[in-house]
């Protein structure tokens, strides 16, 4: 079941189309957004992989709310100035080439917001946990999903400068956004309630700040990438922070040799 | 002496009688005829024991045994109980009307299914069955107070099946049904209206009682008492407009109880004002607040107090309207159990008592009985307690439980029932107890004592007392430290048992095999780190019931069955190909690099492209070939095939086969179900499931698991209850992991029950369970009790907080919550109740062995250690693998096999019986590598082929072993049960197919029972069947079973074989007939001397028998001490190539292809 790709989806067909036709009134941008998501709903969504129709239903419903509490808010001013979405961006940067497809790329009235749109913010990189770059890097700690979300922000922050919107000394900013980020439930005699409520962090701060550090990651992965070299630096580590987590962990020779090794 | 006299003693052993002689707490109750009559029995004081003997008193007495009806919580233990009569009064002991609860009522509805108003052809609905129809009727509910999401079992929260799974079961034990609940429950917007009652409570707190001042004045706290006035007053007119029934009435008497805070606060505010306003009291100006929920958190200078009145209040009508979702599932799953006409385990109680309401039926079923029995009183829950209550007639009850083991409250037992309610419903009510303990050393029972002590409501003071040489004992408890990580927690409880197994520790006396340890958690997850620590350093273990599923290999196959289900599935896709087909890293990697589908990619990539395309080829075949089988199989019979077609077992473990078979078991259970469950995700998810759901909703989940002999038994404290191993160790003894809870339907059962919401704190009656948790692990170990744990850290006072006791005076007597919370701390407990001379193990007995040192090992000149040696040898493997081992001549390589074993102990051990015996007849290394090596068998296929037609059955499928197994245990519970006609054979053999995962040898084994009824045999008279024995011969034990002895029509005893094989024996030449006469000259008083031989298989029927001099007996005995000899040096090198290598399970060696097989 991936409500992601309902929700993405409605987004970007919501601003392309708010692009297209100009001078829409708020609740006109709202409407378009609601019809959206029902047709994604409806494209994206199979019954069959829910156990009740009441579950397929309330998944629905959290979409809906989901994407209703975007347009209440941010995302009117989001779909308004929005230049790009769904697009591929590319970055080069000492011989390494990086690319990927942004989910929204935003005219601001310093620059341009990227955003990409998640379900919640779990495992993104905050003020709180920003450190986990520099720890990380040092083989102290193990955060790699932390990391991974700011190696998605140096690929789109660097990559959005090649886009003809860019200017030289415009900001850039990248938000990841929890369109789910709240979610909350209420009783009702026609059915319980949900109501939910979306929320961004920005993160582009974060990557000025360990701009170096970031860089030096991407560039130690990127070479053993190239060289086929996929043995952790600590198998420990790994194992204590990132396998209990890992939806790959049934299937991973690694974290399965441990159960079945006869060696000391 | 009379005919039956003479069998009696023929049965009964010399040392047997010794040994089972009452002691006279025992006896006292044995003699009493005072009814009714409660025996309140300690762990290991022989409560079964006594009660048999009781009613083998009252049989020998005169009483006709089919007049004493005795109730048992599983089949194991009514078949016991029945044994154990008929070895002391022969034949008459099948008499006794021995049920489990859930039997007698199946029995009774059978019989009384007109008057029950029920279809007679009812099924009983299994666990699969349940988890079906709970999934089905999800639909159903209509989803007002809860999200309708269903979770992958791997989800932290419990979804809306897991929910209703766990409702259905505790709303029926308790009686509740789903009319009852609704009409309590009253209607949905009248439930929806009582979150806007608390939250208008909490506004009148916020309005009246919290305040913006901060410092405390004369003035201020007369104030805040006009102020609780107010909130009293609110509070009383939110009382008198709720309703007069049901739940408005519950939620009136917690409003009287806010009510009646307010006063209580106000005294305290009035009483302490000096306090309050100059003294160390400040605080307490804040509290009526608090306790109203007018602060999302404690104040400061509030301490924990672990809950709030309007948050207990809130948490109730939750728990309701959760309920109110959840009724309307339960009435859909009944509506469909009757659809289906089906009967739950609790329905059968349910509708038993309703059954016996008609006080006719009832005055004919309780005619049947002069006496009743009731075994484990403690764990029946409310409509066992009622059921109990009608089947008695003039009060002549017995029943013998131990309060102090009531550890199934969870599941719905009533500890009240051998307590307090039983006093109530038999008003002339004799006690006894029994407190001299058989099992345990002193301390270990002392430190048992002491963990329930502290129980307030405990219903008796017994303490458990060790006799003889036990009770004189000084040593028996070990404590270690535990340390801070599960992991070394767990090598420190490896080191230990390590240590013991090698006979390397001062703190025990002597050396301990593998099978005297057992390894009791409280909760499945402390079962992990052990589990892979023991596997790790070696140690055999064996995983009792639930936990088998946590097995690697199990987990495996249930990958295999979850990516059939769904190929889209790649985890386990890959996961299998990974495990079971262990494909190269470069191959898995080239099957998922592309975007599409797993399975597509290994269709449809060439051979040729992979790294090692037999593998892939292999893996594709079996896959497609039972994804083709997927949808015309039945479950059952595709999880055969599963394991067939891809000889999965093979690549196990000997540890994780046996944890396989607890699978096999379980899926073979779904043939007799009524619906056939489907073969999906949500299907294999439950497999997995499967202990959590059978902890809430099974019967069956009561049944003790087998135990291991040469294996560390690891199993939860709950599985372990009724048994005992010399050696017991306790992990994770810490306050965290014994916390006690409340369960979220305990105040609304106990509602619904009579109760009040406000008689009882449910954490603290969970606290109560916990500990008597504690004292059946502790009463498990004979010798030796190994105790893991280590304090909690504790929070800290905050001088500046109220103490507890003054919040206490602000609350009435009558709120039953503590303040503060409830708490175990198991670890400080234990250390306070220590003797002095306790040993303390964490320095000695839970640091690893120095092993790095012997040298066991040599090697191309190098002299190795144990771990070096292993790794050597492992090098050389790998060389081999890889194609670039140096010629090595073997012989030349001087690492034992003995240096593989990670013990410092003898591993092969010889263990004779007559199969070994007459495997080393055929081949001497089959002998080796089946009876001393236990070598693992070829995988099927390879070069098998043969072999696997050659023992078929022609009816397909079954072997003519898993035939014979199926016979031999019909005969064995048919001889149990005095079942002495062919559809009583019949029905004792469907159901032992059903739970062995024989369903496909049925027939056959069927057809074999009518053989055996065409027999003369089958008229004779069963002395005994499956008998089992040890012999000693010339030094060697020799040990086996003796499938029956038999008294034929002319008084004659025979020994009897009974043989589901193809050929018949010569009774000459083998040795089998011989040794059962041998051994019963050990077992028996008198000799038998007439043995044979009944052929209930194709070569049957028939009995042949021949008769044995002295003389045969003396040739007899030097024959088979020739044989053991031969057995006892039996090595891989003596091989005898022939016709029998065609089924042998090691065909693919070479010695196969010397006997020039065509």
């Amino acid at each position: 079941m991936d409500r992601g790709l309902a929700l993405h989806g409605a987004i970007e067909d919501t601003c392309e189309t708010v692009r297209e036709e100009s001078a829409l009134t708020d609740e006109e941008i709202r409407e378009i957004a609601s019809d959206a998501i029902d047709a994604r709903w409806d494209e994206h969504s199979d019954r069959d992989e829910y156990a009740s129709e009441a579950h397929y239903r309330y998944d629905r419903q959290q979409c809906l709310a989901a994407i209703e509490d975007y347009f209440d808010g941010d995302g009117l001013e989001h779909a308004r100035n929005s230049i790009a979405t769904e697009a591929w961006l590319e970055c080069e940067r000492e011989g390494v080439a990086l690319h990927g497809r942004v989910d929204n790329v935003v005219k601001t009235e310093e620059g341009i917001r990227i955003i990409d749109y998640k379900s919640n913010l779990k495992g993104i990189i905050s003020g709180y946990s920003k450190d986990a770059v520099v720890t990380h890097l040092a083989g102290e700690d193990h955060n790699p999903r932390r990391v991974k979300s700011m190696f998605q922000a140096a690929t789109y922050i660097e990559g959005v400068k090649d886009l003809p919107e860019y200017e030289a000394g415009m900001d850039v900013e990248f938000t990841y956004y929890g369109l789910l980020y709240d979610t909350e439930t209420k009783g009702s005699v026609d059915g319980i309630q949900v109501s939910v409520r979306g929320k961004g962090r920005d993160v582009g701060w974060i990557y000025e700040a360990y701009y170096d550090e970031i860089w030096e990651l991407i560039g130690e992965y990127y070479d053993a990438i190239e060289a086929g070299d996929y043995e952790p630096d600590s198998v420990a580590l790994q194992k204590e922070h990132a396998c209990e987590d890992c939806t790959f962990r049934a299937m991973c020779p690694d974290y399965l040799a441990g159960g079945v090794s006869v060696d000391e | 002496m009379s005919e039956q006299k003479v069998s009696t003693e023929a049965v009964g052993s010399e040392e047997e009688s010794e040994e089972m002689t009452p002691r006279p707490d025992q006896q006292t109750i044995i003699d009493s005829d005072d009814y009714p009559m409660r025996v309140l029995a300690g762990a290991g004081t022989g409560k079964t024991f006594t009660m048999v003997r009781k009613i083998e008193r009252l049989i020998e007495d005169g009483t006709p045994p089919d007049r004493i009806l005795a109730l048992t919580f599983t089949n194991n233990a009514a078949d016991s109980m029945r044994e154990k009569l008929v070895e002391k009064l022969g034949s008459r002991g099948h008499d006794i009307e021995a049920y489990t609860y859930h039997a007698i009522c199946h029995e009774l509805l059978q019989e009384f299914a007109y008057h029950a108003d029920l279809d007679p052809r009812y099924d009983i609905a299994t666990e699969a069955d349940q988890f079906a129809i709970v999934y089905d009727v999800l639909d159903e509910m209509p989803y007002r107070f809860t999200k309708p999401e269903v979770f992958d079992p791997d989800g932290y929260g419990k979804g809306a099946a897991q929910r209703l799974l766990g409702f259905i079961p505790a709303m029926k034990r308790s009686g509740i049904t789903p009319e009852k609940l609704e009409t309590y429950l009253g209607e949905p917007a009248d439930l929806l209206e009582l979150d806007e009652l608390i939250e208008r409570i909490e506004a009148a707190a916020d309005e009246h009682v919290k305040v913006s001042w901060h410092k405390p004045t004369h003035d201020r706290l007369d104030e805040m008492c006009e102020g609780l006035g107010a909130l009293k007053e609110a509070i009383a007119t939110e009382r008198q407009s709720l309703e007069t029934d049901g739940l408005a009435v519950d939620v009136r008497s917690f409003c009287s109880e806010l009510e009646a805070t307010c006063d209580q606060l106000a005294t305290l505010l009035t009483d302490r004002a000096d306090e309050i306003v100059d003294g160390d009291l400040k605080p307490a100006f804040k509290l009526p607040a608090y306790l109203f929920g007018a602060y999302s958190s404690p104040p400061k200078g509030i301490p924990k107090v672990g809950f709030t009145l309007t948050g207990k209040l809130q948490s109730f009508i939750g728990n309701c309207q959760v309920a109110s979702d959840l009724t309307a599932g339960y009435a859909a799953y009944e509506r469909r159990l009757d659809e289906e006409t089906l009967l739950d385990f609790n329905d059968l109680v349910i509708r038993a008592n309703a059954l016996l309401d008609d006080e006719d039926v009832r005055e004919w079923v309780t005619s049947q009985w002069d006496y009743v029995f009731c075994d484990e009183y403690q764990d029946t829950d409310t409509v066992q307690f009622e059921l109990v209550q009608q089947l008695v007639t003039d009060d002549r009850l017995f029943v013998v439980g131990d309060d102090d083991q009531a550890i199934y409250e969870w599941r719905g037992a009533n500890i009240e029932n051998i307590g307090s309610r039983l006093s109530a419903a038999f008003a002339d009510l004799t006690d006894e107890t029994l407190e001299e303990n058989f099992r345990s050393r002193q301390p270990i029972l002392d430190l048992a004592n002491d963990a329930l002590e502290h129980l307030d409501s405990r219903g008796s003071t017994k303490e458990l007392e060790a006799i003889g040489e036990k009770r004189d004992a000084t040593k028996g408890v070990v404590t270690i430290d535990g340390a801070e990580e599960p992991e070394d927690e767990a090598q420190q409880i490896t080191n230990a048992i390590t240590r013991l197994l090698a006979g390397e520790s001062e703190l025990a006396e002597k050396e301990y095999d593998a099978g005297d340890v057992a390894i009791l958690v409280r909760k499945n997850k402390h079962a992990q780190p052990i589990i892979r620590s023991l596997e790790r350093a070696g140690v055999p273990y064996e995983l009792a019931g639930d936990l088998a599923d946590e097995s690697i290999g199990v987990q495996t196959v249930l990958a295999y069955l979850k990516a059939l289900a769904d190929p889209g599935d790649e985890i386990s896709l890959n996961r299998v190909l990974t495990m079971r087909y262990r494909l190269h890293d470069a191959d898995i990697a080239r099957l998922n690099a592309t975007e599409e589908p797993l399975l597509e990619e290994l269709q449809s990539t060439p051979a040729e492209r992979f790294r090692e395309p037999e593998r892939v080829e292999a893996a594709r075949d079996d896959f497609m070939q039972l994804l083709d089988l997927r949808d015309t199989y039945s479950l059952t019979r595709l999880y055969r095939e599963l394991k067939d077609v891809t000889s999965m077992e093979w690549f196990l473990s000997e540890q994780e086969r046996r944890d396989l078979a607890q699978l096999d078991e379980l899926i073979a259970s779904f043939d007799d179900g009524a619906i056939e469950p489907e073969l999906s995700r949500e299907f294999v998810d439950f497999l997995r499931l499967h202990g959590e759901i059978t902890e809430s909703a099974a019967a069956s989940s009561e049944d003790q698991p087998e135990t291991e002999d040469s294996a560390v038994d690891i199993m939860t404290i709950h599985k372990s209850k009724g048994l005992d191993f010399p050696v017991v160790v306790l992990p994770q003894l810490t306050a965290g992991e014994w916390s006690p809870n409340e369960r979220t339907y305990d105040t609304l059962e106990h509602a619904l029950s009579g109760g009040s919401v406000l008689d009882t704190d449910f954490a603290r009656r969970d606290e109560h369970e916990t500990r008597r948790v504690f004292h059946v692990a502790l009463t498990r170990a004979e010798e030796l009790s190994i105790l893991v744990g280590a304090s909690g850290e504790g929070s800290e006072d905050d001088d500046e907080n109220l103490p507890d006791s003054v919040i206490e005076a602000g609350l009435p007597e009558s709120i039953p919550w503590e303040v503060g919370g409830v708490e175990f701390p198991i670890w400080e407990m234990i250390q306070s109740c220590l003797p002095d001379n306790f040993d303390d193990g964490t320095e000695t007995l839970a640091t690893p062995m120095d092993t790095d040192g012997v040298v066991t090992g040599m090697h191309d000149g190098d002299t190795l250690a144990r771990g070096p040696a292993r790794k050597r040898v492992l090098s050389l493997a790998r060389s081999l693998l890889d194609g670039d081992l140096d010629a090595v001549d073997p012989t030349t390589v001087g690492i034992p096999v003995e240096a593989l074993d990670p013990l410092d102990t003898p591993t092969l051990r010889r263990r004779h019986s007559y199969t070994s015996m007459d495997t080393l007849s055929t081949c001497g290394r089959k002998h080796y590598l089946d009876h001393v090596l236990w070598a693992f068998e070829d995988p099927t296929g390879v070069n098998a082929g043969e072999r696997t037609t050659a023992v078929e059955s022609s009816s397909g499928g079954a072997s003519v072993r898993e035939i014979g197994v199926l016979f031999h245990e019909t005969a064995e519970r048919a001889a149990i049960r005095g079942a002495a006609s062919p559809a009583e054979w019949i029905e004792i053999a469907s159901q032992l197919a059903a739970t062995r995962g024989l369903n496909h040898a049925l027939d056959d084994a069927v057809d074999c029972i009518d053989r055996y009824f065409e027999c003369e045999a089958s008229q004779w008279e069963v002395i005994t069947a499956e008998r089992e024995f040890t012999l000693e011969l010339d030094g060697f034990a020799v040990t086996g079973v003796i499938d029956a002895v038999c008294r034929t029509p002319t008084n004659k005893l025979v020994i009897l074989d009974y043989k589901a094989t193809t050929k018949k024996r010569s009774l000459d030449e083998d040795l089998q007939l011989p040794l059962y006469v041998l051994a019963c000259e050990e077992l028996f008083d008198e000799p038998i001397r007439e043995a044979g031989y009944a052929y209930v298989g194709e070569v049957g029927p028939a009995v042949e028998t021949r008769s044995f001099t002295d003389e045969d007996v003396e040739t007899s005995k030097a024959r088979v001490v020739e044989q053991l000899r031969a057995a006892n040096t039996s090595s891989f090198e003596e091989y005898t190539p022939g016709e029998h290598c065609k089924w042998c399970p090691h065909r693919s060696l070479p010695c196969a292809e010397e006997a020039e097989l065509d």
